[in-house]
């Protein structure tokens, strides 16, 4: 069977435009959540998030988040985007000033106006916050399959907007203000206090090709993809079942399909957003997938805040970088885990620990959920 | 690869659902109506299906999603903004679904309890002939993707809307929801290869440029199928259809 490989990784997160920017605040376990000028002038209930420092016009910003993480991706892998696929998600339709009116930007526009660079395939994925883990499994699979020669795939977003602080705010989802709070505190993912995320824009690019193809070009592999399940939850349209069994048959459809077993499994990127429903059914899930066994469990989220469709890119190279260098970033603001929260947490600071194969969990609203697993080259 | 059409349905009158069918209207009546005809496709579809619960679902992303509720909500949010006064703001939380593109994904595993593994591709212009590709690959042996299993069914939904919906207005001939199942079982037609070729930016300069909707296209080729006679059917998909930087034909084999 195809060997993949990522050649390239790049990132526009709220700690900086690389990926080595993404891995470097993860590591050092501080937050880059803060409050966000528009959102606390608006007079919303929510006021902080996570912005990625990149100066660009509103109307031109979703386009700049993407195009600097694929162009970082494939400078790194030595290829550009004529001869390579795109598998990319660009989150929901928003709106952006522009001219002084309030214009209406639209997700599939923003993703053809990318997409146009590359060769195919060219495919959007749209399956809420699993959608940048969808579109890399999407990816793995083509490759494998030999559909496709390589990819870029993952996804950014711009929906740290006044209108979605505003409609996630009502539907109980985000961390709303606390006077006695630091900004960056306010997602601790697991935790006893947890009430909910911090909203955040970008995410990540990944270059996936196969083995073969990055030897025949002298390319350096950083990490192998070896697996990749989904599921639907079939429940409800805003919350998880409580026991989990949907993000746990993700879980194993990603085992089996990389032809593994669960203590191959080193280290797990949680989805964790620290919502008082989805953590602990992930909990439960990871339980029964995991057994008896400890496996260092991290989130990214109370660092970066939730990335919507781009988050599991952003979880993509924090894993890759694990498996790389052997450390496993803490779950930032965690301090007290939840009773029904309780697992082997990375809490404080990067733990050490031999890493061969981490899993990526990214769950969706609707009950969209994907899986990929990432393991070191042999 | 043998991939058949099974099934497929073409619902355009959210006024007959709830005629017609008033339990399902009861459950979709709170979505947008991109969402309500894409589900009301997929029922007059599901008899079709071996195993609801076990087909792979593959949903299309409305081009145009939202509502006139939501517009009206992201109004006065602006306005809230403007006076730095949105807490006063109530927001109905289904409105903020009626944003949300795989809405119809999530409302269609509920009512066919279905978990398998899906996917829903997002609202840019000729991502429609993107998910009869996925379609395919699904249904394709394991021997040929490296998959665990094949699956036996795929069901492709979406829905469109136009401006006039989204103003309120009561008919949209833009509108329109699409199901089409797809399976390994043998039937009236097979479809065969979906074949590309660039435009180029001198063809894409000439050409007319794509209208961006999630199934009128695929409506427009069923009907081209549904009066085709028996042998190949190749089918040059409009420009309006495509996304503009690639020209597609579908190739079918018609009994």
């Amino acid at each position: 069977m195809t060997c993949v490989v990522i050649t390239g990784m790049g990132a526009a997160s709220p700690f900086g435009l690389t990926a080595d920017a993404l891995w470097e605040g993860l590591v050092a376990g501080r937050s880059a959540v803060r409050t966000i000028a528009q959102l606390a002038a608006g007079g919303l209930p929510v006021t902080t998030g996570g912005e990625v420092p990149l100066e660009t016009a509103e109307h031109e910003r979703d386009r700049a988040l993407s195009r600097s993480a694929i162009r970082e991706a494939l400078g790194q892998a030595g290829l550009t985007a004529e001869g390579t696929g795109l598998v990319w998600a660009n989150g929901l339709d928003t709106f952006a000033h522009s001219g002084g009116a309030l214009v209406e930007r639209s997700a599939g526009a923003c993703f053809l106006a990318i997409a146009r660079d590359h060769t195919q395939p060219r495919r959007m994925i749209a399956t809420a916050c699993a959608s940048a883990t969808q579109a890399i499994g999407t990816a793995f699979h083509l490759i494998r399959a030999g559909r496709a020669r390589a990819c870029v795939a993952g996804g950014t977003t711009v929906m740290l907007t006044p209108h979605y602080a505003i409609g996630f705010a009502w539907l109980q989802a985000l961390a709303t203000d606390r006077a006695d709070e630091a900004p960056g505190a306010a997602c601790k993912p697991f935790d006893r206090m947890r009430r909910g995320f911090a909203l955040a824009e970008g995410g990540a690019a990944l270059v996936l090709e196969s083995l073969d193809a990055a030897a025949r070009r002298g390319a350096v592999p950083l990490a192998e993809v070896i697996g990749f399940g989904a599921s639907q939850d079939a429940f409800d349209l805003n919350r998880p079942p409580p026991d989990g069994t949907g993000a746990e048959l993700s879980m194993r459809r990603a085992l089996a399909d990389a032809r593994i077993t669960p203590d191959r499994i080193a280290a797990v990127s949680a989805h964790g957003t620290g919502t008082r429903a989805g953590d602990p059914a992930e909990v439960a899930a990871l339980r029964r997938v995991l057994g008896e066994r400890t496996c260092p469990v991290t989130s990214i989220k109370g660092a970066v805040g939730h990335q919507m469709a781009g988050a599991g890119a952003s979880q993509a190279v924090a894993a890759v970088q694990s498996c790389r260098t052997g450390l496993v970033p803490p779950t930032c603001n965690l301090v007290d885990p939840d009773d029904d929260c309780v697992l082997d947490h990375v809490m404080s600071r990067a733990r050490a620990a031999d890493v061969p194969a981490v899993l990526v969990n990214s769950f969706g609203m609707g009950g969209q959920n994907a899986t990929v697993i990432y393991a070191r080259v042999p | 690869m043998s991939c058949w059409i099974t099934a497929h349905a073409i619902e355009r009158d959210v006024g007959r659902i709830a005629t017609d069918d008033p339990a399902l209207w009861r459950e979709i009546r709170r979505f947008n109506l991109p969402v309500k005809l894409a589900l009301a496709a997929a029922q007059r579809v599901r008899g079709s299906l071996v195993r609801p619960s076990h087909t792979r679902l593959v949903a299309l992303a409305p081009c145009r999603p939202g509502s006139p509720e939501l517009r009206a909500i992201s109004r006065d949010a602006d306005a809230g903004l403007a006076r730095g006064a949105c807490s006063q703001l109530r927001v109905n939380p289904i409105f903020t679904l009626h944003a949300i593109d795989n809405l119809a994904l999530s409302a269609l595993a509920i009512r066919l309890e279905n978990r398998e593994p899906a996917t829903c591709f997002g609202g840019a212009a000729g991502q429609a002939f993107v998910a009869l590709e996925h379609a395919m690959d699904e249904l394709a042996p394991p021997g040929d993707t490296g998959a665990v299993e094949a699956a036996s069914d795929v069901l492709i939904v979406g829905g469109d809307q136009g401006e006039a919906a989204l103003r309120g207005e009561p008919s949209d001939a833009e509108a329109s929801g699409v199901a089409i199942v797809l399976s390994t079982r043998p039937h009236r037609v097979r479809l065969v290869a979906i074949e590309r070729t660039p435009i180029g930016d001198a063809g894409r300069d000439a050409g007319e440029p794509p209208a961006p909707h999630a199934v009128r296209g695929i409506a427009r080729w069923l009907d081209a199928l549904a009066g085709a006679p028996a042998g190949t059917h190749r089918y040059r998909v409009p420009a309006r259809d495509g996304d503009g930087i690639d020209q597609l034909e579908i190739v079918a084999e018609v009994a």
